[in-house]
């Protein structure tokens, strides 16, 4: 459980062995496992989706990452999978966002104020508005990030919860049927 | 806490630090460790940035006062090459498997820089959460402290 993936950023479980365990020794049929299992993968999402809110460090933010974030989930006779957060449809600075560094390249775009106003960027003084990426070369700016950005760690965090909530809800759920 | 004493998650990060400064100049050559992880990007690679990222606190009991703290710590690895740190995180690892000796920290009197440290046993690794490569773009983009970075994720407790 709880294995980094990599198509799954957050948590990817595959129950190949597990299910047949859980349900012969537990006595839960495929629909209790799949229940269970669906409902841990959303809770985890919305968990994920809460702690990139909690944790942005400067806003108004568009809430991309945080969206992005949802779970996926299939199911065969003898086979579950469930998936949260998906690579392909997350933005592609999720990465710095969660690990924290420097940003690779210097990037073209412009500053948006809270009322949703151009902003000319100082050279001096740091401001605190908000970088939307652009390719026009008009009423634009090239951006070379000196800060480095510290990381917000929202897939460990993740990985965490989930770990603590898979085995009282296995054992919630055995304790149900008998 | 009381008086010059540091609270017990301040002690946890500081511990750790000690521990793994100590290990690390026994067994490695020309290794900066830090604690800010702004400051990592400061030194020249190899780096190890330790620091305590968040304190999960719950009650040990419904209707009790003491409290259960969970500490979330972040290990950064910055090295030279990929071997490098492949090697370093692997020791780091094994390093931390049994814990460490849990101190707590206080200023010594009329020096605010250095400081003292009495045990009061252990810090425990109750799991690894992550020890993975970071990969953040490609190489040749990359500063060069992001080009060969590891991270480890410990959840560690005082016992």
């Amino acid at each position: 459980m709880a294995i980094p993936g990599r198509h799954y950023v957050t948590v990817k479980g595959s129950f190949k062995d597990v299910v047949p365990i859980m349900m012969k020794k537990m006595n839960m049929t495929r629909e209790d496992v799949s229940s269970a299992m669906q409902s841990l993968a959303a809770d985890c999402a919305e968990y994920t989706r809460q702690y990139i809110e909690k944790n942005v460090k400067r806003r108004p933010n568009t809430g991309r990452l945080s969206r992005s974030i949802d779970f996926t989930s299939s199911a065969g006779y003898k086979h579950m999978h469930y998936g949260v957060g998906d690579m392909s449809k997350m933005p592609p600075y999720w990465r710095i966002i969660n690990y924290g560094g420097v940003v690779p390249a210097p990037t073209r775009g412009y500053f948006l104020d809270s009322s949703g106003g151009r902003v000319k960027p100082s050279p001096t003084s740091p401001g605190n508005q908000r970088f939307v990426e652009s390719k026009a070369t008009k009423s634009s700016w090239k951006l070379e990030p000196k800060a480095k950005i510290e990381g917000m760690y929202f897939i460990q965090a993740a990985q965490n919860w989930m770990k603590g909530r898979f085995h009282p809800m296995v054992r919630a759920a055995a304790r149900r049927r008998k | 806490m009381s008086g010059n004493w540091f609270s017990e998650s301040r002690n946890m990060e500081l511990s750790l630090i000690y521990y793994l400064e100590t290990e690390i100049e026994k067994n490695w050559t020309g290794v900066s460790i830090t604690k800010n992880f702004t400051k990592s990007y400061e030194v020249d690679p190899p780096v190890v940035c330790i620091n305590l990222l968040s304190d999960d606190v719950g009650r040990k009991e419904v209707g009790s006062d003491s409290l259960k703290h969970e500490y979330h710590l972040v290990i950064n690895v910055f090295a030279t090459s990929d071997g490098q740190r492949i090697d370093l995180s692997d020791f780091i690892v094994n390093t931390l498997k049994t814990g460490c000796v849990y101190y707590i920290h206080s200023h010594k009197s009329g020096s605010s820089g250095e400081l003292n440290r009495v045990a009061d046993g252990r810090m425990r690794i109750v799991d690894f959460i992550n020890n993975s490569k970071i990969e953040i773009g490609s190489e040749k983009d990359l500063d060069i402290h992001d080009k060969y970075r590891h991270n480890i994720y410990i959840k560690a407790v005082k016992s």
